[in-house]
């Protein structure tokens, strides 16, 4: 039991150095400004298609002017948040050999990944979520009839969401010990579900077959479910499916990870990275 | 020989140098490459894969109607097909010379390419070529070429001949506009970002400008010259645009391949200039 | 976990090959890549055995390619062996036990884990987090290393503004803060001028001296191990030629030294072949090789039989000794 403690403090410890670097490392890199402008850029894109969508024919599946924007806002936040580049980031690193260091350390390399990953988090919502909320208070149609309960509740969509990205990204990671073609393959993944997910358009616009079938699949959790939330569209039946669903598919892949790490450190030591 | 002569002489030698050169730098760029030979089969699956998901993904507007500011979804699949298009020009020819800016510069390369008999910018800008993505101009043709068949709209000589004008102003634009970025990291000292920027003015494009509406619209077609990528070429195919961009776009194409060339040229001094 | 006796380091018959892709030049060939690979069987390590007691300063010399970096890899748990065993303060490096990682540093020549925007300061602060260093710990040996390798200055600077000997200083801080009981340090001089080198050197020196840590030196330089090592181990082509101390190297390889002359007048090989074995002439001046003992002996006669300008005894380098050693039969 105290193994179990004395790991748990000793990771605890490990973490707020590790993020602490992440973050002054993010802070550091110059061109994140450009990310941010390049990853906001396709939400607001769509949100002024489906705009000129409503003004020319009049409410899309009820959805209105109101309710688009509201979406598209808080979609350039989550978006940030939820989506993981891990798999580039793991793959340069097998690449250049930094794979080597990391595996030298007395610290899990997810840990390691992961840490990197709530650094450049902490930076992005720094500034993204001041405007998220300026928008919210002062554009007149940007509405989240949310309480302090339910904005509790989305933080931790969010927060589930970014670990289950992170999770799925690391376990396709994984197959660059393999193959050159871990990050293609995430592609794939990630490029079917974005239909899935509420990134090519709010789910509920979506034919009906297709929004039955992101309830059960993973993509939702990442962008539809936690924006669905905010904007109080679910009731609670849905909201305790929503997060059952998250936490499955986290398990899932946490399962997958844990399994296949283990092979993929003997892949690295038997042919040298 | 007159002096001239000679010039002319020069000029056709050290084109045909150039080209040489070219054929010999994109060479090694595609054997490079090869070495990681799935990537080739499975950047040809994703770009396929990617079209797909474009054509699908606009698909999702015209649930509601039939028509968005003007345009079918057949004629906006001509314009998603001349953004592959477009975006795989960048991608073979802009993103791997941009992204090794950095290095040019951190590493004293720059410096090392500014003492070679072979101008600067060339070696700079076209340098390295890649492959991996020679597939997204063929497939963006391809679904372009669907489009204007689906859209009912029959192909005259003068249509294709316009799309074709205007398509070339569009890749020289896009030059234009990457010098610029590479002249602003040679400023910073670093390219990080910098593909990403153009990364996304090139995104703008993957819509027909008017979809914008208002402010936006006027900004992309006059201040960053977004219309001009694909917009403009689309409706010359589909036989719906403005006579008058035959003269214009080419006029622009030559004006902004001229300032970008001076912007290079100036941030080139000031660098010589800062490192002696 | 020990039981294998008092050694730091055991190796015992390793073996480590690797499957490398052949391609030649040529755009045809790279076509053809495309389709069919061929494949050879590298030997990067070929069946060595040998043994460190803790505290000591072993130099693992060898050509490029020889297998040193294999052979370390081996020992951090980079790598797993094909054949053999390894082991290192009792764990096996492959199982990569967080105790066994704990007590461990490798060093890799011109290959930096330090945070290239960041200053040098923010990678040892992660690395006290990581390795769980207590503060006054942490304190005390940032200090000490702070001290020896001159870094007081360095510390703010980013990384990236630093040169390659101030980069180097900054990583073996970085890699030492933990205080490992066992250092690899792979060709950790690789690139620097002379000066670096030197400090480097004389850095590793003291804190061997200090500290009593075993230390595992690669390098292909001479310079390092003559100044840290007393004993030395030669490998190439994956195979150990030679282990033991370097002043016994010397006695074996070079039972000779070498006496330079400098005649009055044009030396002849014939007239000087009678002193010993003649290595070369060059107008007036010559090179023989003499046995360790005779040398006083035939110094002596030299002087008393020949017109002799100047004579002087030397040591043959230890590079050609070395080279003899790897020298293919």
């Amino acid at each position: 039991m105290t193994d179990v403690a004395d790991s748990a403090r000793r990771l605890a410890v490990a973490y707020r150095g590790m993020v602490r670097s992440a973050v002054a490392n993010a802070l550091a890199y110059r061109g994140r400004l450009a990310i941010w402008l390049l990853t906001s850029l396709f939400p607001l894109i769509m949100m002024v298609v489906w705009l000129n969508v409503v003004a020319e024919q009049g409410p899309a599946a009820s959805w209105d002017r109101s309710d688009f924007v509201s979406y598209y806002v808080a979609a350039a936040l989550v978006f940030q948040v939820t989506q993981s580049h891990l798999v580039w980031i793991w793959d340069e690193d097998l690449r250049n050999g930094t794979m080597s260091f990391k595996l030298l350390k007395p610290v899990g390399v997810y840990h390691q990944f992961l840490s990197q990953e709530i650094g450049i988090r902490l930076v992005t919502l720094a500034f993204f979520l001041p405007i998220v909320v300026v928008a919210a208070l002062t554009v007149g149609d940007v509405r989240y009839p949310v309480g302090g309960a339910r904005l509790m509740l989305v933080a931790l969509a969010i927060l589930l969401g970014f670990l289950l990205s992170c999770t799925m990204a690391m376990s396709f990671a994984l197959i660059g010990f393999w193959s050159t073609q871990s990050a293609n393959l995430y592609l794939l993944w990630w490029g079917a579900g974005a239909f899935l997910s509420g990134w090519i358009a709010p789910l509920e616009v979506l034919p009906d077959a297709l929004r039955s079938l992101a309830t059960v699949l993973p993509f939702r959790s990442t962008v539809g479910f936690p924006l669905e939330l905010l904007l109080g569209r679910l009731d609670s039946a849905e909201i305790v499916i929503g997060f059952a669903v998250t936490v499955g598919w986290l398990g899932c892949f946490g399962a997958v990870f844990g399994l296949g790490w283990g092979a993929a450190v003997r892949r690295y030591q038997a042919v040298g990275g | 020989m007159s002096s001239e002569a000679t010039g002319l002489a020069h000029g056709a030698c050290s084109r045909r140098r150039y080209l040489r050169l070219l054929g010999i730098f994109w060479r090694n760029s595609v054997a490079s490459e090869m070495e990681y030979r799935f990537n080739f089969l499975a950047n040809a699956v994703l770009s396929v894969f990617w079209l797909a998901w474009a054509a699908v993904g606009v698909s999702v507007y015209f649930r509601f109607a039939d028509e968005v500011s003007g345009w079918t979804y057949p004629e906006l699949l001509v314009v998603v097909g001349l953004f592959f298009a477009v975006n795989g020009v960048r991608q073979a020819m802009i993103t791997p010379n941009l992204a090794r800016m950095t290095e040019y510069i951190r590493m004293g390369t720059l410096d090392f390419l500014l003492t070679k008999p072979v101008d600067v910018q060339f070696m700079v800008s076209l340098r390295h070529v890649g492959v991996l993505n020679w597939l997204d101009p063929v497939l963006g043709v391809v679904l372009a070429g669907i489009g204007v068949a689906a859209a009912d709209q029959t192909l005259t000589i003068g249509a294709v001949v316009a799309f074709v004008v205007l398509l070339g102003a569009a890749i020289v634009i896009l030059y234009a506009l990457a010098l610029a970025l590479m002249s602003a990291s040679v400023w910073t000292v670093s390219s990080e970002g910098m593909d990403d920027v153009l990364q996304g003015m090139v995104e703008t494009s993957r819509l027909p400008v008017q979809l914008y509406r208002g402010v936006l619209q006027t900004v992309l077609t006059i201040g960053v010259p977004v219309a001009f990528l694909t917009t403009f070429p689309a409706e010359a195919l589909l036989g719906r645009g403005d006579a008058r961009l035959l003269v214009v776009a080419p006029l622009i194409a030559l004006v902004a391949v001229a300032a970008a060339t001076a912007i290079w040229r100036f941030a080139l001094h000031s660098y010589s200039g800062a490192s002696s | 976990m020990s039981g294998i006796g008092n050694d730091c380091i055991v190796i015992d018959g390793l073996v480590k090959h690797f499957r490398v892709h052949r391609r030649q030049a040529g755009l045809g060939a790279s076509l053809r890549g495309l389709i069919r690979r061929h494949y050879d069987v590298v030997r990067a390590v070929d069946d060595i055995s040998f043994a460190i007691a803790p505290g000591e300063v072993v130099g693992f010399l060898g050509p490029n390619g020889a297998g040193k970096t294999t052979t370390l890899k081996c020992l951090s748990g980079l790598l797993h062996p094909n054949a053999g065993r390894v082991r290192v303060l009792g764990h096996e490096p492959a199982r990569r036990e967080r105790e066994f990682l704990g007590a461990i540093t490798l060093v890799m020549g011109q290959r930096n884990q330090l945070f290239w925007d960041l200053p040098a300061m923010e990678t040892f602060l992660v690395n006290q987090a990581i390795y769980r260093v207590p503060p006054t710990q942490f304190r005390t040996a940032l200090d000490g290393l702070v001290a020896l390798l001159e870094l007081e200055d360095l510390l703010d600077k980013q990384v990236r503004q630093l040169s390659l000997g101030e980069r180097m200083r900054c990583e073996l801080a970085a890699a030492l803060l933990h205080e490992p009981q066992v250092l690899f340090l792979d060709e950790p001089t690789l690139g620097l001028d002379v000066a670096g080198q030197a400090a480097i050197r004389t850095f590793l020196a003291a804190y061997a001296a200090e500290r009593g840590a075993t230390i595992l030196l690669t390098s292909h330089y001479m310079a390092d191990v003559t100044a840290l090592a007393s004993r030395v181990v030669l490998i190439d082509d994956g195979t150990l030629r030679y282990d033991g101390s370097l002043a016994d190297l010397v006695a074996t390889f070079a039972p000779y030294r070498l006496v330079r002359v400098t005649l009055e007048a044009n030396a002849t090989p014939d007239a000087l072949a009678v002193y010993g074995e003649v290595a070369s002439v060059d107008g007036p001046e010559a090179v023989l090789r003499v046995a360790r003992e005779a040398t006083r002996d035939v110094a002596s006669r030299l002087l008393a039989e020949l017109p002799v300008v100047d004579v002087s005894i030397q040591d043959v380098p230890l590079e050609d000794i070395i080279r003899q050693v790897f020298a293919h039969d």
